[in-house]
Formats: structure tokens, sequence, C-alpha cells
């Protein structure tokens, strides 16, 4: 009899992307996509009772593999991941997609699993499952998403192979044991296991494929993909690379380099994309640090980011999906027609700009703490600096611009009342998460460390407004006297220019030249040869000229030489 | 598509309506002073409620800057703000530059995606 405890809820999750891909009849599918993440997240509720859950074990080859682990780390991760499966469920029912659903599905599953992983080659296969699940919520944004669509999965699956040889190579030197815990930088493979995680959390030069393939998925898909691939990698960070000083410089650069890219971006979705980029900046330093406050605080920020820049992406997927676009340029004063969008979407971009009472004050504060405990100042200062930039040039920016910017004449109806739906329950959140009163007392209890952090003490809700009103001036300051630069359609060029234009450039030059080089190689070939050709025939064909009538000696005297020439080669090589 | 003037309330959601006056100009040019008011009186309540734990540039000795991350946001947007027509001139390009893969515009039916 098998015990269904002992099974990863996760694939429950993936088992319910198989039937809705089997089942043509939307209405089952839209209740399998609602329902299957809050079934999963009260298997888990189930399980777990405080005290660490290993279980599912399977033996293959000698190599036993712990398919279930549920512990104050992975808890975090589940409970979120049920719950933001749920919202992208209800904001995705509007949707007729047998593909959207059984794809959403499958990558939710895959992500709840894979966090829910005890050993490294079960992490693998969920793994590679976001992958290749993903990469249809990609192609699902139309034929302009196509080569996006196979950028992301080669890159994806690459992650994989990464993290899959990394984990041989460890196990190797670790007795075979694939266990899936703590690893450090120290440890063979660990480099191969960085880089994997590394592609997956957007490390500077490893993050293109965000920026790609966010704003060409569809609509839903976008919600949908901005909640799982890049936090499922810091989760595994946060289990391999604790306290890895590397990572704080990492996350430092993670939390700069986005900015500018922000700051010019015009289409409103690939901006989230580089926001999202550099809040993931701060729970890489977070996990650097590695003291329990700052996995707390990657632990909490994780959680308030995947809500309210969900929130976000819903939003401005709501926009697009009324008016057809997401750019900054060819929107404005939309809260005319969208009014409680508008509302909602404020709501987000507070929760991530941090603003006393909303999400991100009571998490990314954690982090802030615990740099400052360290005496960690430098990265201490950049994240405060990433925190006003990316408050200018994307929490006020996107609303602005989108909402309340010049009017530009569109007339449309409010969201559908899914959409309306799930942005609010991901707003109630927000606000819930940060209520000083139980709200985010009960975010930190499900932290993965006992904490006594308070962040409403007096200095902190001053100082937050401080920066809040500062960043706010200088934007309102410096829009008035034209400073601000005017949204206008572009594209902006990231480090995939390399591949995407210089690479495929010098791609199509290196063919052209070798079917030049081979064309003239052949001309040059067929030219020697009957240049030969002629020649011999011009000496030895019938009519040639050492058939002509010559001294009856020259004759001979070749034949002699050739003779002669032919024994001094024989004796030599003897 | 013709752009409606700021103050125009015909075709508005119900629930807009009394917030018309966010699209008016009037109000636009006018919203310096919500954030002006708001850096000024944070700035004072610094004085009543200090950092615990100043970092080592909002202090002038042992006296900590009471409005520290006020100056310090408002400097720092600046200087992105400043910094950006200077990158925009190395990594902006047309739209189009790679072929096939631009972003959608707005239709102008205004109907719903499918």
């Amino acid at each position: 009899m098998i015990d269904l405890l002992q099974i990863n809820p996760g694939l429950w999750v993936i088992l319910a992307g198989i039937i809705a891909a089997l089942v043509p009849v939307n209405a089952v599918r839209k209740v399998l996509v609602v329902l299957a993440p809050l079934v999963a997240g009260a298997l888990i509720f189930s399980i777990y009772d405080s005290q660490k859950v290993l279980a599912g074990q399977i033996d293959i080859y000698g190599i036993t593999l712990t398919t279930l682990r549920i512990d104050n780390l992975s808890i975090v991760w589940a409970y979120l991941f049920c719950l933001a499966g749920f919202i992208n469920g209800i904001y995705a029912l509007h949707e007729r997609s047998l593909v959207t659903d059984a794809t959403a599905l499958m990558y939710t599953g895959a992500a709840i699993a894979g966090v829910l992983a005890g050993d490294l080659l079960t992490l693998f296969v969920f793994w590679e499952l976001t992958a290749i699940a993903s990469v249809f919520l990609v192609w699902r944004g139309g034929d302009h998403a196509y080569t996006a669509g196979i950028r992301y999965l080669v890159i994806q699956v690459l992650s994989g192979v990464l993290l899959l040889a990394g984990a041989v190579t460890y196990a190797a030197s670790n007795g075979g044991d694939f266990t899936f815990g703590y690893i450090g930088l120290d440890a063979p493979g660990a480099w191969l296991l960085l880089i994997a995680m590394g592609i997956k959390a957007g490390f500077p030069f490893l993050h293109m494929w965000m920026q790609d393939s966010y704003p060409k998925a569809s609509i839903t898909g976008t919600v949908i993909l901005a909640s799982f691939t890049t936090k499922f990698a810091i989760y595994a960070l946060a289990r391999a690379f604790p306290g890895t000083d590397l990572l704080i410089w990492i996350g430092c650069i993670m939390v700069l380099f986005p900015i500018i890219f922000a700051a010019l971006e015009n289409d409103n979705r690939r901006n989230l994309a580089y926001s999202i980029n550099s809040q993931l900046g701060f729970m890489v330093i977070g996990i650097g640090i590695g003291t329990t406050i700052a996995i707390n605080g990657v632990a909490g920020h994780v959680f308030a980011n995947v809500i309210a820049k969900g929130l976000l992406f819903m939003s401005v997927g709501a926009v697009m999906y009324r008016t057809g676009t997401a750019k900054a340029s060819e929107l404005g004063g939309l809260f005319k027609s969208m009014p409680y969008t508008s509302a909602l979407c404020l709501v987000g971009a507070g929760s991530l700009a941090a603003v006393p009472l909303f999400a991100a004050f009571v998490t990314k504060s954690l982090i802030f703490y615990a740099a400052i405990k360290t005496g960690l100042w430098v990265p201490f200062t950049i994240m405060l600096f990433g925190t006003a930039a990316m408050i200018g040039v994307t929490e006020i920016r996107v609303p602005l611009s989108t909402f309340f910017g010049q009017d530009r004449g569109h007339r449309v109806k409010e969201a559908p009342w899914n959409m309306l739906v799930a942005m609010s329950l991901a707003a109630v959140i927000c606000l819930f998460i940060a209520w000083p009163f139980g709200g985010y007392s009960l975010l930190y209890s499900l932290l993965p460390n006992p904490t006594d952090y308070n962040p409403y003490t007096g200095d902190h809700v001053v100082f937050q407004f401080q920066l809040l009103f500062g960043v706010m001036l200088a934007y309102a300051f410096l829009k008035r006297i034209g400073l601000i630069r005017q949204d206008r359609k572009a594209e902006v060029i990231d480090a995939d220019v390399i591949y995407r234009r210089w690479g495929k450039g010098f791609a199509i030059w290196a063919d052209a030249m070798w079917s030049r080089l081979g064309a003239n190689v052949l001309r040059w070939r067929a030219t020697s040869q009957a240049s030969i050709g002629r020649k011999l025939s011009q000496a030895f064909s019938p009519a040639g000229s050492l058939s002509q009538a010559a001294p009856s000696g020259l004759p001979a005297v070749l034949t002699a030489g050739l003779l002669l020439l032919f024994l001094l080669f024989a004796y030599v090589a003897q | 598509m013709t752009t409606p003037t700021s103050t125009d309330t015909t075709e508005m959601h119900p629930a807009a309506k009394k917030l018309a006056f966010l699209g008016s100009d009037k109000t636009r040019r006018n919203f310096i002073w919500v954030p002006l008011v708001g850096f000024l009186l944070t700035s004072f309540l610094g004085i009543f409620f200090p950092q615990k734990y100043p970092a080592p540039w909002e202090k002038i000795g042992d006296f900590a800057i009471p409005a520290s991350w006020a100056i310090f946001g408002l400097i720092m947007f600046a200087a992105v703000a400043f910094l950006t027509p200077f990158f925009s001139k190395l990594f902006v390009k047309p739209e189009g530059f790679y072929p096939g893969e631009s972003l959608p515009d707005a239709r102008s039916d205004q109907g719903e995606a499918s």
C-alpha cells in the first residue's frame, strides 16, 4: 500500500497538468488549475508538523533518492509556490487555452516538487521540467516569441546540464551521496552548481533570458513565469551556498546594473523584468551574508517579491489585455478607464518600494539589518541606492506612465473580473503580511529561523518614508523641468546583443566567407587540374611535342637521365 | 484616435469620475508639493527618531544626520536621471533592431486580446 503522504505534493500538481492536457473541456481544466495548487498546499500542511520530514525514498542503481524533504527552509517556498499557483490560476481563468492550463500546472508542480526535493538528482529532474514546461508559456506569446522561446529553452536546459554535471562531480567526491544540503564553493563540482543556479537566478551576464522572454510571453504566461524560475534558483542557492562571500558582491552587481536598463526601457513588462533582477540581487546578498537573520530576509523577501511583483505584472497584463500593448510610450491616463487596476497596481508598487504598511517594508529590512549587523556598509549602501533608484525607475514610473501620465485616449473596459479577483488577492496579501498588528509576525513565524526583529520602529518608518519622499521629490522636480527622459519607442540592447546580433552577424559572415572560399578553392582546383592536363596533353598526346620528330638522341638521353634518377633514389632509400 | 482633454469625464469608469482631478494639468503641476512637504516633514521627524544604526556616511563626527535617507534618495535618483541620457546613447537602438521580435503596439480597435 502506497502512503500518499510519502509522495512529493508537487507531483500531484504535475499530474493535474497531465490530466489537463488530455481534457478538452475548459471548465474542468480551470477547476484543476485553481484547485491543484491548493490541494498541494493542504497536503504540505498535513505532512509538515514543524519537524524536518524526509520521505519518498527510492533506490535506483544503488543510489538512494529522497524525493520529499520538508524543513524550515523549503516550507516557505513550497507554501509560496502553492499560493502563487492558486492566484495565477484565477488570473488565467479567462484564457481558453489547453496549452497554457496544462503547462502552467506542470510548471507550478515542478517548482513545488523541486523545492521539496531532498537530493540533487531529484532537484535536477524538476529543474529541467520547469524549463521544458515553461517554454510553452513563452511560445504562447505569438510568432514574435518563437526565437526568444528557443533561446530561453537552450539557456534553461544548459543550466540543467551544468546542474547535473555539478551534482555528479559533487556526489562522486562525496561517496556517491546526492543529498542536497550545504555545498560551499570548495566542494568539487560546486562551481558548476553555482553557475547552473546563477543562470536561473539571473546573475550578471547570465540574466538576459529573463528580459528576452518575459515580455514576449503571453499575458498570463509572463505572470506565471515571473513567479517560479528565479525564486526556485534562489532557494537552491540559499540551500547550497549560504554565507558564501562571493555572492554578496555578485548580488551587489545584480542590484545595480538593472537600474539603468530599467530607466531606459519603454516596455513595462521588460522594465519589471529588470526590477526582478534587481530584487534578486537583494536576495543573493542576503544568501551571501548567510546569517540567520539574512536567510530570514531572503525567504521573506522572496515571499513579498513573488506576490508584489506578480501583482505588478498582473496589472500591466490587464492593461495589455485591454489595449494590446505594455509600451509606456503608448499608454497613459488609464486610471479613467481602469480605476481598480490602477489602485491595485499602486499597492504592488508600494509593496516593492518598501513603503511602511506594504509588503517589502517588513522583508527587505531584514536583509538591510543583517548587513548592518555584520558591518557590511558597502553592500548596505548599494542596497539603499538600489532601493532608491528602483523606486524612481520602476515603482513610480510604471504606474505613473500607464495610469496617470498623459492621456493617450484609450477608453477601454476595466480588467476582467477574474483578473481583478487575482490582483485583489495579491494586494490583500501584500498589505496583510506587512500589517503591524499580527500580520508581519505571522509571516515571520513561517521564516526559517526564529526572530524577534521588529520592523515598525520609529526610526525605520521615518527613514523609509524619507527615502520615498526624497526620490519622489527628485522625480517630480526633474520631470517638471524636463530632465526626466521621455518614454519613446526603442529597443534597449543588453549583453544578449553578443549572440542575438553580433554572434548572428558573425555566423552569417562566416557562412558567406566559407561559401565564397569554397567556391574559390573549387575554381582554383578546377583551373589547376585543367592546366596540368593541358600541359601533359601538349607533351604526351599523339600530337604532343614529345611525339613529334625530334633529334633521336634526345629521347635516349631523357630516358637514361630518368633511369639514373630512379636508381639514385632506390640506392638512397636502401 | 483622438486624445481627450484632461478634464473630459465622458466615457470614464464610474468609479474614476470622482478622481478625475488626478488627470488635470493643475494636479500634475502642483503634485510636487506632496513630496516636498513629505520630504520636509520626515526630515524634521528624523530629529526625534534618529537612526539606531547609522552608516558611516550618515554621520558627521558622532552626529547622525536626521535627513540622511531623504537627501540620499534625492541625490541618488537625480544621479540616475542625469546618467540616463549618456547610457541611452550606448544602449538604445531603434525599434526593430532585432527583426521580427518587436513587442506589440496598442490595438486601434481597443478590443480584447485573444
